[in-house]
């Protein structure tokens, strides 16, 4: 993030959605936009802490890519390729269309190939290392969503993930605007992917207290900013947005959906897993992202919030959003519907970002009844609003410390 | 004893080929080398790990090269079954 030069407008003209709301854009749109959650038992759960997540189940990687693709790859990396395939159709480009020297790929993510590395260490364990796959490091690697979306595409250019926990999505979106801005690539394949709900994963994160254990009641779990929050869903999902310098996305004549115009990032440099109390960092991230874009906070007219609907999160980031933007801005957080897709889920929300501007229409947080006084924002709760939308912020905070704010305009 | 019939295993084979690696059964025939069906190296390791889990002996890397045919390996595991019939037997 370069403060103080003028305002650079990424352009985004293309985005793929594959999450528990719905395989493609339209479906999670409509499945977010109606606050309808997603979380429901998971039997392979059933002998765990807590028995339930949000988990893509429309989604089938061997029906969506075929088998001879899929094969190799693990679940996070098909979520991603599917995600690419929408973001690239809507974008109108095939690799046949550009110079693939040009085209980089920045996908986030936290885990990686998380279900690989659980299911072959758990054939090990079990049966010995002659049961173990050769494939395990191409396909759990957690760079290999970028590496495989290379290949898929022809893509050439700079090409990684970042890893920012819960944060990695936006930290990729954020940086792939960078290497539009300094002239490396035209297009960036961007977002993130998470596909970790596997029996370790969601046991540690129980054990760490960070789940819902609502499990009588698993689709109202996710309950952001509500007074009867007590943690995290765990989910899976992807989204990819086609990023363009918007002199390159003007010269094809491609539709911009809404501009990444702004971006920050910072470290709390404190606690591993708990938030700043005051939500420091969280701010510093985002006065830098609005300073980037050349916005000042009474220009941000909605908060797509990083919600995760843990007591602590909720809490510290509301105060730190009427601190700096006062109590002005519609606040969401899509987490009630989608579960928390840990790294996809700031490449999520950004993509919800999107589309919230394009259709100026704020989606509504699920499972709002009774607002948590210690969460002093607007919250959009019950249905989406309508009305005038030009400048927006999207939030991530990640364990680690790790803080990225994306600030979104109308084109 | 047990003989193991090649044919048959053959047959079972280019199924799994299917399945595991989403080949097309019609054009795998038993001349093909497991090279003219695309599958590089790491892919004919994880065969040998499909086909020891499969036909329950124990089946080697070298065992399974790329100017492999797949008749070939298909007489291959008809000797593993039946050596390991007679063993058991």
């Amino acid at each position: 993030m370069t403060v103080g030069n003028p305002p650079f407008h990424a352009a985004v003209t293309g985005l793929g959605l594959v999450t528990a709301a719905g395989v493609g854009t339209e479906r999670s749109w409509e499945t977010i936009v109606a606050a309808r959650p997603t979380a429901a038992e998971i039997p392979a759960f059933d002998d765990l802490p807590v028995r339930f997540g949000c988990a893509a189940t429309a989604f089938d990687g061997n029906a969506a890519l075929g088998r001879r693709t899929a094969w190799s790859l693990d679940r996070c990396t098909q979520l991603a390729l599917v995600a690419a395939r929408e973001a690239l159709a809507q974008a109108g480009l095939t690799p046949e269309d550009w110079d693939g020297s040009r085209v980089g790929v920045v996908l986030g993510t936290a885990l990686g190939g998380m279900s690989t590395w659980d299911s072959e260490y758990a054939k090990l364990a079990a049966k010995g290392p002659r049961t173990v796959s050769p494939m395990l490091i191409p396909m759990a690697a957690v760079n290999m969503p970028a590496g495989q979306l290379a290949s898929a595409f022809g893509a050439r250019g700079p090409n990684f993930v970042t890893a920012t926990a819960c944060a990695s999505g936006t930290t990729a979106i954020g940086t792939a605007r960078e290497l539009l801005r300094s002239g490396a690539c035209d297009i960036v394949i961007t977002g993130g992917t998470e596909s970790a709900l596997t029996r370790l994963v969601l046991t540690t994160f129980a054990k760490m207290g960070a789940l819902s254990g609502r499990g009588e009641d698993p689709a109202g779990a996710s309950r952001p900013f509500d007074a009867d929050r007590d943690g995290f869903v765990l989910a899976e999902g992807a989204a990819v947005l086609v990023l363009e310098r918007p002199e390159h996305a003007a010269a094809r004549g491609a539709r911009t959906l809404a501009s990444v115009s702004g971006y920050g990032a910072s470290a709390d440099a404190g606690h591993a897993t708990r938030p700043d109390p005051e939500g420091r960092g969280a701010e510093a991230a985002l006065r830098t992202a609005l300073a980037d874009a050349g916005l000042s906070p009474d220009d941000i007219g909605h908060v797509n919030a990083h919600g995760t609907s843990t007591p602590l999160n909720d809490a510290v980031e509301s105060r730190m959003i009427s601190r700096v933007l006062g109590t002005g801005p519609a606040v969401t957080s899509v987490k009630g519907v989608t579960g928390h897709c840990l790294g996809a889920s700031g490449a999520i929300e950004a993509a919800v970002g999107v589309l919230t501007l394009e259709r100026q229409t704020v989606p509504p947080t699920a499972n709002l009844e009774r607002q948590d006084p210690d969460c002093p924002v607007d919250v959009v709760a019950d249905k989406a609003r309508e009305g005038r939308l030009d400048a927006m912020v999207s939030h991530s905070f990640g364990f680690g410390g790790q803080n990225a704010v994306l600030a979104l305009t109308r084109p | 004893m047990t003989t193991a019939q090649p044919l048959a295993i053959q047959d079972q084979l280019i199924a799994l080929l299917a399945e595991r690696f989403g080949l097309d059964q019609t054009t795998i025939d038993p001349q093909v080398t497991f090279s003219s069906l695309e599958l590089d190296s790491l892919a004919l390791v994880e065969f040998t790990v499909t086909l020891e889990e499969d036909f329950g002996v124990p089946v080697d890397e070298e065992d399974v090269t790329a100017e492999n045919t797949v008749g070939e390996l298909a007489a291959l595991m008809a000797d593993k079954l039946t050596a390991q019939g007679q063993a058991a037997g």
